[in-house]
């Protein structure tokens, strides 16, 4: 797997870890999965694969890890670590393509929170509004009168969605993410090497 | 009855109180006659079209953020019910949803709820919480706290075993046959995940969603329930084609007009 900028390397050493699978953790305390502390820049992400179940001649049986650096981000924002994670994963191979997954180089902005009033749509529009769900792709169009550029247009995927219904209005609240979806490219329309277009 | 909101759709809130409509019945003459094709065991729910009695519903499903918020998160809904006869009160014996074989109004945890609009399910899910606020002289508000069935995995605790290298979905799979959750045709809709799992036991410490979310947190996709109750697992998003689904402008048209939203600086 391809990720450009992020060097992936492998430790076997021991180190401090979360708990295994196997290990009883309330719910409370139960490690929150990748969440460093600035959660915008995550340039060094450490996941370590579940260690053998002790025994009698290895008490501590040894913690493998893979680490995801982003060292231009490091540069930049200063290193924004993971705690190591244990995961379910099989190998480290696949604790390294995680670990690349995860990285996030530099602060992301995006349209969210979008605030839809149904009666105020056509009929057509209430259907496809009616029609989305967590995962659709929508595409969202915001003019800014005096700012360059003048339109900014993203593609989004949904990663939530609510309703508050009275009895005189419909407002539904669509919570769109940065996503990785590729949108058809049409000829004589879309323009060559633009990524985020594919064909069928 | 269905509530018509202007300019909306038509809309239904429904609930169960626990009565079927074609039970078996051991030695009913009617309901209790083997080898007959309309009484069934279980029985169809007898759902209870209140919508009439709802002045408010808030449904939340998925997250907002998903990089700071987890995904498996139960969606939930809240009814407020304006009771002006008591139907809804837990202490009406003669409220038309109270359950004589239980002894106990119909409505409580883990009864069902749906809400659809033109049909479409916006949420189908159980009751979590039933409130009730009296205001004298005689006026009471009901607030019904629901959930989807992930609720139930957060409250069912998984058996430990051993388990041999799989992909993602097929671990989530056997991990919901082994509790019997999301089991009728057509209610699981898993992706082939991307992450291979080890063998690294399953300790019986953890509940079912607990542990589905462990599983997620070697994938890093989605989990989540739908408007009609079925349970989704999204792999990690490696780049898939996908249509657009929607569009929404502020340029007129025929796109989406939309009122408010936040640029998110993450």
């Amino acid at each position: 797997m391809d990720f450009s900028g992020v060097f992936i390397q492998v430790f076997t050493a021991e180190q401090e870890a979360e708990l295994a699978d196997y290990f009883a953790r309330e719910s409370g305390a139960r490690p929150n999965d990748f969440t460093p502390t600035n959660p915008s820049v995550v340039n060094t992400v450490n996941v370590a694969i579940a260690p053998p179940i002790p025994t009698v001649g290895d008490l501590q049986p040894t913690i493998e890890y893979a680490q995801a650096i982003a060292a231009e981000s490091v540069a930049q924002f200063g290193k924004q670590e993971t705690p190591l994670v244990v995961t379910l994963l099989e190998t480290l191979d696949d604790a390294g393509d995680l670990a690349g997954y995860l990285v996030r180089q530099i602060p992301a902005f995006w349209f969210g929170n979008i605030q839809i009033i149904m009666n105020g749509l056509t009929n057509a529009q209430r259907t496809i509004v009616g029609s989305l769900d967590i995962g659709s792709q929508v595409s969202v169009t915001k003019s800014f009168p005096g700012s360059t550029p003048s339109t900014v247009t993203q593609v989004m995927a949904l990663e939530g969605i609510s309703h508050d219904i009275t009895p005189d209005r419909h407002i539904v609240t669509l919570y769109p993410n940065p996503s990785r979806i590729y949108t058809y490219f049409i000829l004589d329309t879309d323009e060559l090497d633009d990524d985020t277009k594919a064909l069928a | 009855m269905a509530v018509a909101i202007p300019n909306c759709g038509t809309y239904t809130v429904e609930m169960d109180y626990g009565a079927t409509t074609n039970a078996f019945v051991l030695d009913s003459a009617l309901a209790g006659v083997l080898d007959q094709t309309v009484y069934v065991l279980e029985g169809t729910t007898d759902w209870q079209d209140v919508t009439a009695y709802v002045k408010q519903v808030s449904i939340s499903r998925g997250r907002q953020n998903r990089f700071r918020d987890p995904t498996g998160q139960p969606s939930t809904a809240v009814l407020q019910i304006e009771d002006r006869d008591y139907r809804f009160s837990l202490v009406n014996e003669g409220s038309p949803y109270w359950n004589p074989t239980n002894g106990r109004l119909g409505f409580e945890l883990n009864s069902g709820v749906r809400i659809s609009r033109d049909g479409v399910y916006l949420f189908t899910g159980i009751i979590t919480q039933y409130d009730q606020r009296i205001e004298n002289p005689s006026r009471s508000l009901v607030t019904v706290s629901c959930s989807d069935d992930l609720f139930r995995l957060n409250n069912t605790k998984i058996a430990s075993g051993s388990v041999t290298p799989e992909r993602s979905d097929v671990r989530i799979d056997s991990v919901l046959s082994s509790v019997n959750a999301f089991g009728k045709p057509g209610q699981r809709v898993l992706e082939e995940g991307v992450a291979n799992l080890g063998n690294a036991p399953i300790d019986a410490s953890s509940s079912v969603l607990e542990y589905l979310m462990r599983v997620h947190n070697s994938e890093q996709g989605r989990i989540w329930v739908d408007g009609a109750g079925n349970f989704h697992f999204d792999r990690r998003l490696l780049g898939k084609l996908q249509a657009v689904n929607g569009y929404l402008s502020d340029a007129g048209g025929t796109a989406i007009p939309y009122t408010t939203f936040d640029i998110v600086s993450n």
